[in-house]
């Protein structure tokens, strides 16, 4: 009985699988797309799913120092935060 | 303070106006209305005007930079008069009708999986919430990577697994398979929310059912059919009210993935109303188009609204 029960509660997780895959593999891929270089990310003979070439956090740096995205960081959280205090207190 | 020895005409007079104003607010028919008025005020402004606005917009011929006269409904018929307009009538209930399909049976599913017991039970519905919490426009420039014409992964795959012939669709640029994209990521999208709300209604449903359904002789099956969905009815009928109405109106996923085309195949009525209106410049027809299906939708709200009121009462 005892197997059987087992059983089951394998077979519960080997169909939430595919759900699972569904859900996660474009946050892995963007993942990789990130830490990827230039070089492979255009390589149309590489293998999309790891990285071989090495990674980079060229993409990171460049963003963060290259362009306003801090700025972008702080208008999000002020938007945030203002607008979750105002409709707040609306709806309290 | 008491409510019954309110002091007569004479008395009240005499009482200093704190002591008034009290009184008055201690009324329910004075403070119900004073506690209601900011949010009133709120909804006056943020929602009725802007709908006001754009009612009369739909039937004026505005034009940016110009002045606008009434021009009755000849936005509404001339819009369904273009073969453009017509695509899109047609894409909104295909995209609606498949998405909420899928995510409805999905939904189920999932749900149903995650109600049993599970090793990392609060992990796994980590994972599945994921989707549904981070913003759609930057995972929607993810899926856009995904399906890139030269470097998809999608297509990688498929052709990996031996599905796919070389070199794989061009996922963006073909009328039905873009279509087929823009739905693949609402559901993934959608789905969390179907699955997690569902959850919550199959976690409610008391298990002594489940044991008199069992006592009777009911399998899996019918027990399912017989116990889950009904009492899940009204559940379902929420969130498929609540999916609708968002899918119908959804903006950001086309917008991003395939910006309406290849030849207006995926535009809906938020992503063409907003090329209309404001990339064309007119906004009169623009407002025409993200208020035809007004009537329809209101009547779909009422009707389900309706029914999930007889559900659950």
């Amino acid at each position: 009985m005892s197997g059987r029960v087992l059983r089951t509660k394998v077979l519960m997780h080997v169909l939430l699988v595919p759900f699972l895959i569904f859900a996660l593999f474009p946050f892995y891929h963007m993942l990789l797309t990130s830490l990827k270089q230039d070089r492979e990310l255009y390589d149309r003979h590489a293998v999309p799913l790891v990285i071989k070439q090495g990674p980079t956090l060229e993409h990171y740096t460049k963003l963060l120092w290259e362009t306003e995205f801090l700025t972008w960081t702080k208008n999000s959280l002020l938007v945030t935060v203002l607008a979750t205090t105002a409709s707040g207190r609306a709806s309290s | 303070m008491a409510i019954g020895t309110l002091p007569t005409t004479a008395a009240r007079a005499r009482l200093p106006w704190r002591t008034r104003v009290r009184e008055m607010l201690d009324r329910e028919r004075v403070l119900g209305p004073l506690f209601i008025t900011p949010a009133l005020i709120l909804i006056l402004l943020l929602v009725a005007y802007p709908f006001c606005v754009a009612l009369y917009f739909s039937v004026s011929n505005a034009f940016i930079g110009r002045p606008s006269h009434f021009i009755g409904l000849t936005n509404f018929i001339r819009l369904w008069d273009a073969d453009a307009f017509r695509q899109t009538f047609q894409n909104a209930f295909v995209f609606t009708g498949i998405s909420i399909a899928f995510k409805l049976v999905l939904g189920i599913s999932l749900a149903l999986l995650l109600n049993q017991q599970l090793w990392f039970k609060r992990l796994i519905r980590g994972a599945v919430l994921l989707p549904w919490v981070i913003p759609t426009a930057l995972s929607t420039l993810g899926w856009w990577w995904m399906f890139n014409s030269l470097y998809s992964v999608v297509n990688w795959t498929g052709i990996a697994m031996g599905i796919l012939d070389p070199p794989g669709p061009n996922w963006l640029g073909q009328k039905y398979y873009a279509m087929a994209a823009v739905i693949t990521v609402n559901v993934w999208r959608g789905l969390p929310f179907f699955a997690i709300t569902i959850l919550a209604g199959l976690v409610a449903i008391p298990k002594e059912l489940y044991e008199a359904a069992q006592a009777d002789g009911a399998g899996p099956g019918s027990r399912f059919w017989y116990v889950t969905l009904p009492m899940l009815k009204p559940v379902l009928a929420i969130v498929v009210l609540f999916s609708t109405i968002f899918t119908f109106s959804d903006f950001n996923i086309v917008y991003i993935l395939t910006h309406g085309g290849p030849i207006n195949s995926t535009h809906l009525f938020a992503t063409y109303s907003r090329m209309i209106g404001l990339e064309s410049g007119r906004i009169g027809e623009g407002a025409a188009i993200s208020l035809y299906l007004f009537p329809l939708l209101m009547f779909v709200v009422w009707a389900q609204l309706r029914f999930v009121r007889k559900q659950v009462y």
